[in-house]
This record gives structure tokens, sequence and C-alpha cells, in this order.
């Protein structure tokens, strides 16, 4: 058989899965059933079991150990120093300990024109405020009124120029009216001259004896 | 009576470290094997082992039990080995001997003319660079089948591949070794 020629069967898959024993019971019998037919995969098989003992000349006999070692935090390093003293030198560190939160907790830092102050104290101190603290309160309430001052006279210029805007916008409101009145009662005048005009020359055409008084007066009771 | 994996997992996670370490024993070996096989260097093949395990070990809460301990572990292996691999190839210092170790590129001699009484670890050295010389896809299964004893759907789920894909390229990487390897056949029969 050649070994160059290349399997064009298409059992590819049963084959390596009946090669490795995971065939079932049904698909070992037809690919059995395949093998006296095909010479093609009967070859290969053939010359893949072959393979698979080459293969297994390639052992691996030694295998390094693992060694897994986490890392440790050092608060577990301070946690097994710690369990390593003795009676009286854990007594102390844990007192020493609580001493020193408890100065921490109630130690005061301020900033002034002395320069930096420190206080610390194990005890807690009652709620006193200290002259800086007074001092900053009263600057604090100072500071605040002028807040609301301020406020409240920006609010009065505010609402002063709303009604100066409110009186101006009445006054060119007025005017415009005026004007436009005026137009119109002017388009008015107009209107009834033109029609006196009119009436009198109907006047004039049905009767030259009618003076113009007669024709007003008329005119006017009919009003 | 011996413990279960996923016995001796839940027993680390309630803080007994000693139930992992005996977790490590039980697969130290096939861990190291298969990334010496994929590597084929073994110094990289140590630390991808130690990194398994560690990374195992810093991750167990994610691991779920629905798949199998060991399935996760290769995966977590290949994974360190593909990152090698590609780190090894990035690297324009590596000696060229090392390369083609790792790569397979140096042909094996067709012509070479090999006595029967060849020796078993001269056909290891080279059945390792045929191996070598094989597409990583292909190579990682064939370890896996053929070095590590695992099933088809072990393999497809370490892989994360369907199980047809995995005998396709187990059958195709096997086709391609006879061909590299045809010779020594010939020597070992």
């Amino acid at each position: 058989m050649n070994n160059e020629m290349a399997n064009t069967c298409k059992w590819h898959q049963q084959l390596v899965t009946y090669l490795y024993g995971e065939a079932s019971q049904e698909e070992a019998r037809q690919f059995e059933n395949h093998l006296q037919s095909c010479a093609d995969c009967r070859n290969e098989f053939e010359e893949f079991s072959l393979l698979r003992g080459v293969l297994q000349k390639w052992q691996i006999t030694d295998a390094p150990r693992v060694v897994i070692e986490p890392k440790r935090s050092a608060f577990d390093a301070l946690r097994e120093l710690f369990q390593a003293l003795p009676v009286w030198a854990k007594l102390a560190t844990a007192a020493a300990a609580g001493l020193l939160v408890l100065a921490i907790i109630n130690t005061d830092v301020s900033i002034g024109n002395g320069g930096i102050s420190f206080r610390a104290s194990i005890i807690p101190r009652a709620e006193q405020p200290s002259p800086s603290q007074i001092a900053r309160q009263i600057d604090r309430e100072a500071v605040l009124a002028l807040i609301s001052e301020a406020i409240a006279a920006s609010e009065k210029r505010q609402q002063r120029e709303l009604a100066a805007k409110l009186t101006e916008l009445a006054d060119e409101i007025r005017a415009r009216q005026d004007v436009d009145l005026s137009k119109f009662a002017a388009e008015l005048r107009r209107e009834q001259r033109l029609q006196l005009a009119e009436i009198r020359r109907d006047l004039d055409e049905q009767s030259d004896t009618l003076s113009l008084s007669e024709i007003l007066f008329k005119e006017g009771d009919s009003r | 009576m011996e413990l279960t994996d996923n016995e001796l997992i839940e027993q680390t996670l309630h803080g007994e470290t000693e139930a992992f370490g005996i977790l490590v024993r039980r697969w130290e070996r096939q861990i190291y094997s298969l990334a010496l096989r994929v590597l084929g260097h073994e110094e990289d093949a140590r630390d991808v082992c130690q990194e398994t395990f560690l990374s195992a070990f810093r991750h167990l809460k994610k691991f779920r039990g629905d798949a199998q301990f060991s399935s996760w572990i290769y995966r977590i292996a290949l994974n360190l080995c593909n990152t090698k691999m590609r780190r090894a190839q990035s690297r324009p210092d590596v000696p060229l001997e090392q390369h083609l170790e790792t790569t397979g590129a140096e042909p094996v001699a067709e012509t070479e003319e090999l006595g029967a009484n060849i020796q078993q670890q001269e056909v290891a050295q080279y059945v390792r660079k045929a191996l070598a010389g094989l597409p990583p896809e292909m190579r990682q299964v064939i370890i896996m089948k053929e070095y590590e004893g695992l099933k088809f759907v072990e393999i497809a789920e370490i892989l994360n591949i369907p199980v047809s894909t995995v005998k396709t390229r187990l059958y195709t990487g096997l086709a391609q070794l006879k061909k590299r390897l045809a010779h020594l056949q010939n020597a070992i029969r």
C-alpha cells in the first residue's frame, strides 16, 4: 500500500472512535463491517495502530513535585509573631496597642498663628469648645449674617428693577394705544367728512331749495 | 476511603488547605506531562505546572461543581501553555536550537537509516520532535488522547469545541505524524 495515498473515505471519525476504544457496540459492529469492504480504512487503521505504539515510546517517568506556597500577608506575619510571644509580652503588646488607639482617637491638631499645635490624650475630653473653636464659630456667624444681608438687598433691588420695568412697559403700551386711537379717530373724522360730502351731493341733486342747515338738522335727528 | 475531587475542594474551601495538597499530589504528574509534551521544555513545563495549581487555588471559589476538576485544571494548564508559546515566538533572543526544539521546525530526516536496535530514547526524541512540528490544536488533542487518556467528551469540554472537531483534529494529526514517523515505524516493526 502506498503510504502517501490519502484515505478519501469519509469514515475518519468512526475510525478514531474505534481506534481508541470509545465506540459503542453498535458503532463497533458498523465500523468492522465497513473495514471488510474498505481497503483504505483497513490499511489506515493498521498504520494508526502501529503509530500509537511508536508514540507510546515517549514516556515521562519523572515529574517534579509542585510546592504551593501562598504568599503571606503582613497581617499574617504579625499574627504569627504575636502567637510566638510569651504571655507577658502578649499582654504588654495588647496594652500598648490599646493605649495607642485611645491616643489616636483623642488627638487634636490645630493650625494657628503660633504654628501647628498637637495635643493627645488617652482620656476622652469633654465636649468643650476651645478658644480657636469659639473664634471660628463667631466668624462663621458673622459671615452667615453678611451673606443673609447681601441676599436680602439683592432681592429688594431686583424687585425695584422689576417694578420700574413694568411701569415703563405700561406707559409704552398706553402711548401706543393713544397713537392707535388717534389714527382711528382721524380716520373716523375723515370717513364722516366723506359721508357728509356724499350726502351733500345727493341733496344737491335732489333739491336746490333745501338749505344746508335743514339737511344737517335732519341728519342729527335721525341718529 | 479516598475522597473525591469535589470533596477535597469542599474541604479546601472550608479552610483545610491540606485537602488541596492532596489534589495537587493527585494531578501534578498529569499536568506536568501535559505541559512538557505541549511545550517540549522541562523548565517551562515546571513553571506551567506550578502556576496551574496556584491559579486553581486562588480561584477555587469560582470552580463550578458541574464540571470535573481535572477538566478545569487541564484547561488552566493549556491556557498557560498557549501563553508561554506566544511569548516564546515573540522573543527574538530565544536560541535557535531551543526554538527548533519547541516548534519542531527541524525536519525529521526521512532518509536517515535507522538500525533495528534503535533505542527507546532515540525513538522518544523523534516522537517529541514530530509532535512539536504539528499545529498546536492538533498536538494538544493527540497529547490529551494518546498520553493523558482523556475521553473525547472530556477533551471537547476542556477545549470548548465539539466532539466531532476533536475527532477530526485527532485524525488529521495522526495522519501527519504517520508521514513524519513512517521511517521510524519501519525501523521498529
